[in-house]
This record gives C-alpha cells, sequence and structure tokens, in this order.
C-alpha cells in the first residue's frame, strides 16, 4: 500500500507541503523571567565615597518577548556597597571629627527596560542589547564608628547592558544569561554626586508561552 | 491550561527563593566594630579666639550628669575624678596653670556625662541647665552663648562632654545679657568610653586634635 505515494511523489506527481517546524517562541508573543546574581564596580564620582566592589546584588526581570527581535519589561534590582576606612579627622561643619567610617550605600533600581535581540526567539544562543529607564530607592548612611548620618532618597535612574541568553534545548523553558552593563542614578548626598557602576551578572532564565 | 499552572507553580518558587535569599543577607555595617574603632571624637572651637591669650583654668569639682529627662545632678566617682584629673593634666601639659575656682581663672572648664534619649538626631547645644555661669561666679549671666558653628550630633546614647568657658571676656547676649562664651568643647562618643582604663587615651585624643589649645605663656 505505501509504496504507491511513494512511488508518485518520486515521479512528480505528488508534492505534500514540509512539515512545520516554526517554534512558537517566533510566533507568539512569550514570557519569560530572569533571577541574576550581580556584582558591580563603582565608577566617577560614586567611587569617590565607596571604589571597593558590590559582591551582594541580585536583580528580577519579567518580559514580554516578541515574535520579530524586541523585548520589553520590567525589572527590579539590588545592590549594597560597603567600605571601612581607617580612623582620620574629618572637617565637618566647623567641626573636628575623628572616626572610623564605615560607608555604605543602597540602590534598589524599579526600571521598564527594552531589547533588541540578535537573533530570532527561539535561537539556543540568543544576544541582545538592552536599555532601561525608571527610578532608584537609594540609601546612604555613612558610620562615623557607631553614630550614623544618612539619608534616603529616589533619584532617577538608567541602564544599558550587553548580553546573551542561552536556553537549553531549542524549545527549552530553562536558560542562562549572561549580561555586562553600566547603571547610573542621580541620587546625592554628602560626598556622593551620583550613583555610577559597572555590573556583571549571571542570571537563571525560565520562559513560557 | 495545565502547563499554565506548572509555570505558576515554579515561577512561585523561584520567587520564594530569591524573597529568602534577600532576607538571609541583611547588612550589619557596623556589627564587627571593635570598642576602640567604634569612639568618635567631637571637637569644636570659636574660629575667632585666640588661645594663646589665657593663661589659668579652673576645672569643676565634679561631673554633672545630664539629662533631657531634667534629673540633672553632680556626680563625683572615682571614675569621673580620675577623668576631671586627666583633663587638668592635659591644660597644665599645654602650657595652662590650674588655679582655685575664686582666683579669677581665665578659663572654666566644664565636665559631663550626658545621658540622653532622644529619638531623632537633632541639632542643639547641650543643656548645661543649673550648672551654669552661677557656679563660675557670674550668677546674673543667662545661659553660655555657643558660637553658630558648633554642631552636636545628639543620638540616644551616654557620652563625656568637656567644655571651656571664657570667663576672662564676658559678650553682650543677643537680648543685652550678659554672657560667658564657651570656646571650645568636646564630644567622646562610643562604646566603653565610661572604662576607666580607657579614661587617659579619650581625654588625650581630644586634646590632640585641637592642637591651637595651648597657652602663649
Amino acid at each position: 500500500m505505501w509504496l504507491v505515494p511513494l512511488t508518485l511523489r518520486a515521479q512528480g506527481y505528488y508534492q505534500p507541503a514540509p512539515p512545520t517546524v516554526t517554534s512558537p517562541f517566533d510566533r507568539y508573543t512569550t514570557y519569560q523571567i530572569t533571577a541574576r546574581y550581580n556584582v558591580a564596580l563603582p565608577l566617577g564620582d560614586f567611587a569617590k565615597y565607596i571604589d571597593r566592589a558590590s559582591v551582594r546584588g541580585a536583580t528580577i526581570t519579567g518580559e514580554w518577548m516578541l515574535p520579530n527581535r524586541f523585548s520589553a519589561g520590567l525589572q527590579v534590582g539590588y545592590q549594597y556597597f560597603q567600605q571601612r576606612l581607617p580612623r582620620q579627622i574629618y572637617q565637618i561643619s566647623g567641626s573636628d571629627v575623628s572616626a572610623v567610617q564605615t560607608r555604605t550605600f543602597t540602590t534598589t533600581p524599579i526600571m521598564a527596560i527594552g531589547k533588541y535581540h540578535l537573533a530570532n526567539s527561539s535561537a539556543a544562543l540568543r544576544p541582545y542589547v538592552q536599555v532601561g529607564a525608571g527610578g532608584s530607592l537609594n540609601k546612604y548612611t555613612n558610620y562615623f564608628g557607631s553614630l550614623s548620618d544618612g539619608k534616603n532618597g529616589f533619584a532617577f535612574a538608567g541602564n544599558a547592558a550587553v548580553g546573551t541568553r542561552f536556553v537549553f534545548g531549542r524549545q527549552g523553558n530553562i536558560g542562562a544569561d549572561f549580561q555586562v552593563g553600566y547603571s547610573y542614578n542621580s541620587f546625592k548626598y554628602a560626598y556622593m554626586k551620583s550613583y555610577s557602576a559597572v555590573n556583571a551578572s549571571v542570571g537563571l532564565v525560565y520562559r513560557w508561552w | 491550561m495545565k502547563t499554565t499552572k506548572i509555570c505558576f507553580t515554579k515561577t512561585a518558587a523561584l520567587l520564594l527563593t530569591l524573597a529568602v535569599g534577600w532576607a538571609g543577607c541583611k547588612n550589619d555595617p557596623i556589627g564587627d566594630l571593635s570598642p576602640q574603632d567604634s569612639e568618635v571624637f567631637i571637637t569644636n572651637h570659636d574660629p575667632g579666639t585666640n588661645f594663646s591669650g589665657y593663661r589659668t583654668f579652673s576645672v569643676v569639682d565634679s561631673v554633672a550628669v545630664l539629662s533631657n529627662k531634667g534629673d540633672n545632678r553632680p556626680s563625683a566617682t572615682t571614675r569621673e575624678l580620675i577623668f576631671i584629673n586627666r583633663v587638668a593634666e592635659s591644660l597644665i601639659s599645654r602650657g595652662f596653670v590650674q588655679v582655685a575656682r575664686t582666683a579669677k581663672p581665665d578659663l572654666g572648664i566644664n565636665v559631663a556625662r550626658i545621658n540622653n534619649s532622644y529619638v531623632n538626631v537633632v541639632a542643639n547645644n547641650p543643656n548645661y541647665g543649673g550648672y551654669g555661669s552661677g557656679y563660675w561666679g557670674y550668677g546674673g549671666y543667662g545661659n553660655y552663648y555657643y558660637p553658630p558653628s558648633y554642631s552636636y550630633y545628639q543620638v540616644n546614647e551616654n557620652y563625656w562632654y568637656v567644655e571651656a568657658i571664657d570667663l576672662k571676656n564676658p559678650i553682650t547676649g543677643q537680648n543685652g545679657q550678659a554672657q560667658l562664651k564657651a570656646v571650645w568643647s568636646a564630644e567622646i562618643r562610643g562604646d566603653g568610653i565610661f572604662d576607666e582604663t580607657s579614661t587617659n587615651r579619650i581625654i588625650d585624643a581630644v586634646f590632640a586634635q585641637s592642637t591651637y589649645f595651648r597657652s602663649g605663656r
């Protein structure tokens, strides 16, 4: 029985459509959540307050992955910096203050982000460029011995990054993400004129449709 | 339908893991600070004062225990007398001569232990209250005058407070009342500052950072 169509096809009488292989990730708007561990290195004016790298950071991102090369989403992050300075005398509003300073800064950026991807949604390796804008909740606390001086405040925040996602299996739901970027926010207080840092992160990706 | 449900569970698990991790790394930046590193020495002085113009001083005979609750009292325990003594020694080593309170000293030295329990940090001068001008034989004078550049860091804690009052040059205050000016003040804060063993070190520290505080004799 099966010999008949085979024969017909071979003779060019019957040509079936090629099987559909397009991934649903290329056909629909799908969803993606990424949880990241970040490290950050202070830059510029911020480095005058704290120049030690932070290894305490995390970011969570939720995205709508469009069937084309774009995606958009929301991102919440956290980064904590700390540095201790040996005893020194500081001139503060007319007073001479001798103290061991423990400088701390926490930034919690909340941003809308957009990405342009350099490969299709279903690609196993999918590099991208990212920009983000929003605000950051900041906490500046500078301890003089056990006394503290500080300010909590909201400031404009932005970021730019390049990265790549790698999914385990072409249709897989789980993947990894690597990213390096730059972040900024306009927080200003005492020793700080603004916040800026270079970030690097590794993330766990979950996507679904 | 089934797929969506599984996804939700996984997402929730991921968020929960993150939240637990977050709470687990609560920061305690000064938890590892040694008592000595916790010490803060704050000194103020009147920029218009030339300390070489003073020759003699007298120190209070007891420490004023001051608090914002109003239960101010004098106290002269051994450790407080050791403290007063070291302050006097430091001034003698700076060229000043110690005299009796009644011998018209140029500088009056007040020593206090402040016992405040403010919830907020306020910028204010310490309330030297009942231990004011009267002790120095200036009965009709008002409260001491503190130059506006002085800053005080008041929080919920106890600290030593030492000040030098100019008894030589009384000034006229804003309301026309005669006042005595505080030309120097020092606050000593931190853990372990009330231990007798740290007395010399903490007093030496405030004088070390007040190089201008020296008699011209």
